[in-house]
């Protein structure tokens, strides 16, 4: 790849994925892992589908719902645009399938398969293409049959429509021999001119697979046809069986179970006579029209028709059914119809018992539940509403709504012209919410609060949430310690479950506080053997089997205790030389190795078979010529390494190893670090030996020990602020628990209010211990405080996030107690006070944000800042608050610290509301005493923060009615102490008459587009003073985004025209036109990366970066504002053609990217989580969260962009191979036998594409409208991980200098580094 | 001359087959025809640009809002061409 410098590249990476999840399916996808064995012995038997699996365009989530929770169990991106999933059961097949079709044109067979991979034990959940059958040319077109699929009910076809025209039935089979699935050429239904609205599945048993559709005939008035059509597995064709024409209102379908299974005559007995017979069966249909639903079946004997309920005050509304969901029970059946208002309705078929048991319908008023793209109900109880906006929900059923039809608020089609009018509340009447699956879309603005830790303020519901890039270190308790507090330690006796004592050290002295029963006191002093007053505290630690060492600066005590358990005297006392002081110790279980200060070591070590705990020192003293700061051994019973940091910028590992005497104590491995070694960590993790490092400039560095030979290798660095590095080490986190997501919260409720899980936990726990999967991490303090630790291979540093008063920790320690069993911590903050908490969520590659959302007055959740998992709690069941506001806007108000306004727009009502943030508190307003303010009868636009030529912020929000309206806002959240408060003042009016969609500050004014112009206003007394008029060029009509670039640039986004680089002329006070774009993009965001370049996203879900040459730049320096005129790239084209020449200059495209999201929202950051260079976040409607880092270093862009050929190409690698594989061993069977063929090995068979899973090529992808240009997809890198062990070395195979190793580690850097 | 019209006969097939091919003399209505059909089948198919234009548009639902997309597909009529 050819790197120019000119050029900017850019790596992105989806931080969050988009949540617009707009097909689920359930089934039963996979199996619990222990139940693998009793499975295989009972193939075919069916398990209930208690499993559901959710897909955005691009990407797939399966969860787990058997335990009444959403257990996530496995996230797989595709990088295509999925346009249809369905679930299906085959014949003999115990799991579901899944039939995807998608983008590439393909339809795809999937499943999910677990596997384990055999370098790192890591068990996951894959999905296994089993074939990629060509349908259509790739893309989204009209005539391409993958706008829907429909599954038969035994899995014995699929059908597959498109909108337009085709139709194709693909007839499923299962071989007999080796039970593979197989699928059969496609049966053709085509019909010209008809547009397809929506199909359905029938139940018509084992007969012929039929299936029913409501098309638009479009040659013929648009009359809308129902149409049946039957596919015949005998003649192996399809036939359209029925067709009829319905009211033009027709929306949706659905099949309804077989009638005569339920006792209800599906035959009209007025026609007994005629050609039917009895055992026919006779599929139903549901359609919905507007305002009501007819019931039909395919011979047409029924129409029967029942008026859908409408709100009472929504009367004038047309009601429409958009999602269903059914549910069969033995006896009976019903089914969930949600209408677009979001009320839910229980629909009915009942036998008329006077009409021969001839069918009629009812429906009820069931619930009201936010709008659903799907419904599903499991067969435990349990109902799954993935909505249309915002959260889905898990409810359980606490009723079937058989109240509201004995109170006889029921209509039914004896009376089809009846309509139920019902009153609406948030309560709910039926359901019962246990789990809100939390979902970004639509994600219409948001900003970043802060870079570190990167936090980002959205608000997709009705309320203010943050999405924070840390580890939660949630506090229990925090209370405030006498000042000066240097470190505490924590001590647990090994042969105890929970700590006792815990030590806090004063540079002149020790408290020691005694942990008992939920309490902590202080120790009495009287008859204390520790050393408590005049010496200041290195290291406490439990050693021996009783015993309990605290080193001093000149003194070392080893405390045993007696048989009662209680304290006891001192068993040795230690001191160095006069004039020496310790600096520094480390301890484990056996061994004590003391620092000096005058560059020697003194070690101890205690024979592990003597019942007394007796310590020995040794004779000779190690000499290090340099000055020790720090020391470390690996924690456990014995180590055998040491690790010795020292001022002169070395670490050196010593041997321990007792079985090799020759080595004992010398030097195995020298390590140079740029900065003197302020500490040193020695941990072990998964079998390796780890070194961690901490200078004094600020830098972290991670390292790998030999354990061999104790080299050092794979040094790993970030700057983790401007002060000296000091490490703590947490070892024994459960990090299975901390990753789990979204099951760790139910896990946790579990904890508070049952034990006996607790205890199977402490159980677990035990065994994690036993298996050495219990992990470490390490605290790094400097000026932030950072968690280190290794998961899945990558190694990562995040920020902790701590909300007490100081989140700055100084010193963490280990902590279990009987209320805090897991993950627990205590760590003293750097204002003195000591916490008692827990670790909660940590950051994974797959959850990269932890989210917390802000109660308003009016809500029921007061506690503001609590995790999500306790805005969960079981009262929010009775009620639902459908989301009744749509932020439009979200600013951080510029030099006021951490301030964002939220301006709201209601989704049914003429009303604005506005809430304002304070860092993560919500202010609350001066008049009314609420969360927000209320602006009656307007309509926001868009809305704009300025302070025009005065001190005080003014808002101006642009309504949809042509006016601009100036409030002054008031904050007190500058004072301190002061509960934050904010009040919106109206000053004046000013009529526009113009919908505005982007303004902006500039100067002192505000710059408003209007009718094509850029209008600079003024503050005036009585309105908005117009102070400048500039005209833009003429194709410029509707402006959509606007930036500026230090009040001397202006991008101006068109809604089509792309974007056009304005200059400001100071002296005349207008804009001028310098540059425009070649193409037409329809732009909705805009951001100026540097003053000539770019960035900004469109409508169709691109992210690209425009550029002023630099050649015009300096044309532009001499020649503007004076002879702007003359400054032409082609002169001779603007005479000819004036349109296209309406500037100047043209933007030249530097990159170009697809994201598959409409980019909200671009911000540029300059250093995130104190990474060396900026980084563009940019935030999706569908909920992306992305970044785009510039990669800066030559190596770095060809190796990343290797790393991306690499895994692109596997689809062809792959599939290459295997083929050679194949004709080889064809080639070896027939030269095997004597002239005839024997076939020994079976043809090995992975479809082509299925490494891509649908088979897209991803370069297409990433171009979906145009080539991507100079952006490497992060995303597509780091599936790389996610990749077998097998997998990962086939594709390095021929890759020269590329290594497994290497690219991990290119991988691990960019996020560990630089976001 | 028999050959020309036989090229015709299987261009026509073709064109029954490929929606959406034209000729120099296609006319400009259904040209349009199908930019439109095209266009809003876009419009509905993808998730992004669908919910871009449910929000914008003010619409309940996305569903409804994509069922309207579909039958806008079919508002302009095809005028058969006499030939």
């Amino acid at each position: 790849m050819l790197v120019r410098d000119s050029e900017l590249y850019l790596y992105h990476l989806a931080l969050k994925r988009q949540s617009n999840y707009i097909h689920s399916c359930t089934g039963h996808f996979i199996d619990e892992v222990n139940s693998v064995a009793v499975k295989e012995a009972r193939p075919a038997r069916r398990v209930k589908d208690l499993q559901l699996c959710i897909a955005t365009e691009t990407h797939l989530e399966l969860y787990d719902v058997s335990e009444g929770s959403l257990k996530k169990l496995a996230t797989i991106d595709i990088f295509a645009t999925i346009t249809c999933m369905r679930s299906f059961h085959a014949e003999n097949h115990a799991n579901s399938f899944l039939a995807i079709t998608s983008d590439s044109g393909n339809l795809s067979i999937v499943r999910f398969e677990r596997r384990v991979r055999v370098d790192d034990g890591d068990d996951s959940i894959i999905l296994r293409t089993l074939m990629n059958e060509p349908l259509s040319r790739s893309g989204i077109r009209r005539l391409s049959p993958i706008s829907r699929i429909e599954v038969d009910l035994y899995g014995r076809c699929l059908f597959l429509s498109a909108i337009e025209k085709n139709k194709l039935c693909f007839v499923l089979n299962t071989n007999n021999d080796d039970r593979t699935l197989a699928i059969q050429s496609p049966l053709e239904a085509n019909r010209p001119n008809m547009l397809t609205l929506d199909t359905a599945a029938c139940d018509v048993q084992y007969e012929n697979p039929c299936f029913a559709s409501i098309e638009i005939d479009t040659a013929d008035n648009n009359e809308v046809h129902l149409v049946f059509y039957v596919l015949d597995l005998g003649l192996n064709h399809i036939v359209k069986r029925a067709d009829f024409k319905i009211e033009t209102s027709a929306n949706f379908i659905m099949g309804l179970p077989s009638l005569s299974k339920y006792g209800i005559s599906s035959l009209n007995s007025a026609t007994k006579e005629s050609a039917y017979d009895e055992d026919d069966i006779n599929p139903f249909v549901l359609i919905g029209f507007d305002d009501y639903i007819l019931v039909k079946d395919m011979n047409g004997f029924y129409n029967l028709k029942v008026q859908i309920p409408k709100r009472k005050s929504q009367l004038k509304l047309k009601v429409s059914i958009i999602a269903h969901a059914l549910q069969t029970l033995k006896k009976d059946f019903f089914v969930l119809l949600q209408s677009n208002t979001g009320d839910l309705f229980k629909f009915k078929v009942f036998p008329e018992k006077s009409d021969g048991n001839r069918p009629q319908i009812s429906i009820s008023y069931f619930d009201s539940i936010p709008l659903a793209e799907s419904l599903h109900i499991f067969k435990n109880g349990y109902l799954f509403a993935n909505s249309e906006y915002c959260h889905n929900y898990l409810f359980q059923f606490e009723s079937l709504g058989e109240e509201e039809e004995r109170t006889g608020n029921v209509v039914t089609s004896l009376e089809p012209t009846k309509k139920l009018n019902l009153e609406q509340s948030d309560t709910l009447r039926n359901l019962r919410v246990v789990q809100k699956m939390k979902n970004l879309n639509p994600l219409l603005s948001g900003g970043a609060l802060s870079s570190s830790p990167l936090t980002i303020s959205t608000c997709s519901s009705d309320n203010p949430s943050f999405y924070v890039n840390g580890v939660n270190f949630n506090h229990v308790i925090s209370s405030q310690l006498p000042g000066g507090a240097k470190s505490i330690w924590t001590v647990r006796m090994p042969a105890e479950k929970y700590h006792k004592l815990l030590f806090i050290s004063y540079p002149k002295s020790t408290m020691i506080l005694r942990i008992e029963d939920g309490s902590i006191e202080e120790l009495s002093t009287t008859g204390n053997p520790f050393r408590l007053k005049g010496d200041s505290t290195v290291l406490v630690h439990s050693i021996g089997k009783r015993s309990i060492i605290q080193v001093c600066e000149n003194e070392v005590r080893q405390i045993i205790f007696n048989d009662e358990n209680q304290l006891s005297s001192c068993k040795l006392e230690w001191f160095p030389p006069a004039g020496i002081k310790v600096v520094s110790a480390a301890c484990t279980q056996y061994q004590l190795a003391i620092g000096l200060s005058n560059g020697e070591i003194v070690y101890f070590e205690m024979d592990r078979l003597l019942p007394e705990d007796s310590l020995h020192e040794l004779q000779n003293r190690i000499e290090v010529d340099e000055i020790i700061t720090s020391m470390s051994m690996l924690s456990g019973l014995r180590s055998d390494w040491l690790a010795v940091g020292s001022e002169q910028s070395t670490v050196k590992i010593f041997s321990l190893k007792s079985s090799n005497a020759d080595e004992f104590l010398e030097v195995l491995a020298l390590q140079t670090f740029a900065a003197p070694v302020n500490d040193v960590k020695l941990i072990s993790n998964e079998q390796n030996i780890e070194l961690h490092a901490g200078l004094q400039n600020g830098m972290y560095c991670s390292s790998k020990v030999n354990s061999r030979d104790g080299e050092i290798v794979d040094i790993k660095t970030k700057l983790l602020g401007i002060d000296p590095v000091s490490i703590s080490l947490l070892d024994s986190i459960f990090f299975d628990d901390l990753v789990a997501g979204l099951g760790e919260e139910e896990e946790e409720e579990e904890e508070d209010d049952n034990d006996d899980g607790e205890i199977n936990k402490q159980e677990r726990m035990k065994e994690e211990w036993d298996t050495g999967t219990l992990k470490s991490c390490l605290v790094l303090h400097s000026s932030k405080t950072w968690v280190s630790y290794n998961l899945e291979s990558l190694l990562y540093v995040r920020p902790v996030i701590n909300r007490t008063n100081n989140p700055i920790l100084t010193k963490v320690t280990n902590f279990t107690a009987a209320n805090v069993k897991l993950n627990g911590y205590c760590a003293l903050n750097a204002s003195g006070a000591l916490i008692i908490g827990k670790l909660t969520d940590i950051v994974t590659r797959q959850n990269w944000f932890q989210d917390y959302e802000l109660a308003l007055s009016g809500d029921k959740e007061e506690d503001q800042e609590e995790d999500e998992s306790d805005l969960e709690d079981e009262e929010e069941g009775s009620t639902l608050k459908v989301p009744a506001y749509r932020t439009k806007k979200i600013i951080k108000i510029a030099d006021s610290k951490g301030l964002m306004i939220y301006v709201q727009n209601s989704i049914n009502e003429n009303r604005t509301r506005v809430i304002i943030t304070k860092g993560e508190k919500v202010c609350s307003a001066d008049t009314t005493k609420e969360s927000f303010q209320l602006l009656e009868n307007i309509r926001t636009a868009t809305a704009c923060i300025t302070k025009f030529s005065t001190n005080v912020n003014h808002l101006v929000i642009a309504s949809t009615g042509g006016k601009l309206y100036t409030y002054i806002l008031h904050t007190s959240a500058s004072e301190r102490n002061v509960e934050p408060s904010f009040r919106l003042k109206l000053l004046h009016e000013t009529i526009i008459s113009d919908c505005i969609h982007a303004m902006t500050p500039f100067l002192d004014t505000l710059l408003v587009p209007l009718f094509g112009n850029l209008v600079l206003f003024g503050l005036g007394k009585k309105q908005l003073l117009k102070k400048s008029i500039s005209a833009t060029t003429p194709s410029i009509t509707n402006i959509t985004a606007l930036a500026t670039w230090k009040n001397e640039r202006l991008a101006v986004g068109d809604n089509r025209e792309s974007v056009t680089l304005f200059l400001f002329d100071r002296e005349e006070y207008l804009f001028k036109a310098v540059a425009d774009d070649t193409v037409k993009r329809h732009v909705t965001v805009l951001k100026f990366l540097d003053e000539s370049t770019i960035i900004g996203g469109d409508k169709f879900s691109n992210i690209w970066t425009l550029r002023l040459a630099m050649e015009y730049e300096k044309k532009i320096e001499t020649n503007f504002p004076h002879a702007l005129n003359r400054l032409q790239d082609v002169p001779s084209l603007k005479n000819k053609a004036p349109n296209i020449m309406e500037c100047p200059y043209k933007l030249s495209l530097m990159n170009h990217f697809f994201i598959n999201d409409i980019p909200t929202e671009i911000q540029v950051l300059e250093s995130i989580q104190l990474s060396d260079r900026p980084a563009i976040i940019y935030l999706g409607l569908q909920g992306t969260i992305g970044c785009l880092v510039p990669l800066l270093s030559k190596s770095e862009i060809i190796q990343l962009k290797k790393i991306e050929d690499i895994i692109s190409s596997a689809d062809e690698k792959f599939f290459f191979e295997q083929e050679m594989q194949n004709s080889k061993k064809e080639a070896a069977d027939i030269d095997d036998g004597q002239g005839f063929r024997t076939l020994r090995t079976q043809r090995q068979k992975i479809p082509e594409g299925a490494y891509s899973i649908v088979g897209r090529d991803h370069s297409k992808y990433r171009g979906y409208y145009t080539p991507r240009r100079n952006v490497i997809d992060g995303d597509l890198c780091e599936s790389f991980l996610s990749l077998s062990f097998t997998e990962q070395t086939f594709l390095c195979k021929d890759q020269q200098g590329v290594e497994i190793a290497n690219i991990k580690k290119r991988i691990n850097s960019v996020r560990m580094n630089y976001m | 001359m028999s050959d020309r019209k036989r090229q015709q006969q299987q261009f026509l097939v073709l064109k029954q087959k490929y929606v959406g091919i034209g000729t120099e003399k296609t006319a400009e209505e259904e040209w349009l025809t199908n930019v439109q059909r095209d266009t809003y089948n876009s419009l509905q198919g993808h998730a992004a640009t669908l919910e871009y234009v449910s929000l914008g548009a003010g619409s309940i639902s996305k569903r409804t809002t994509k069922i309207d997309m579909i039958r806008k597909m079919g508002q302009r009529k095809v005028r058969p061409r006499d030939d």
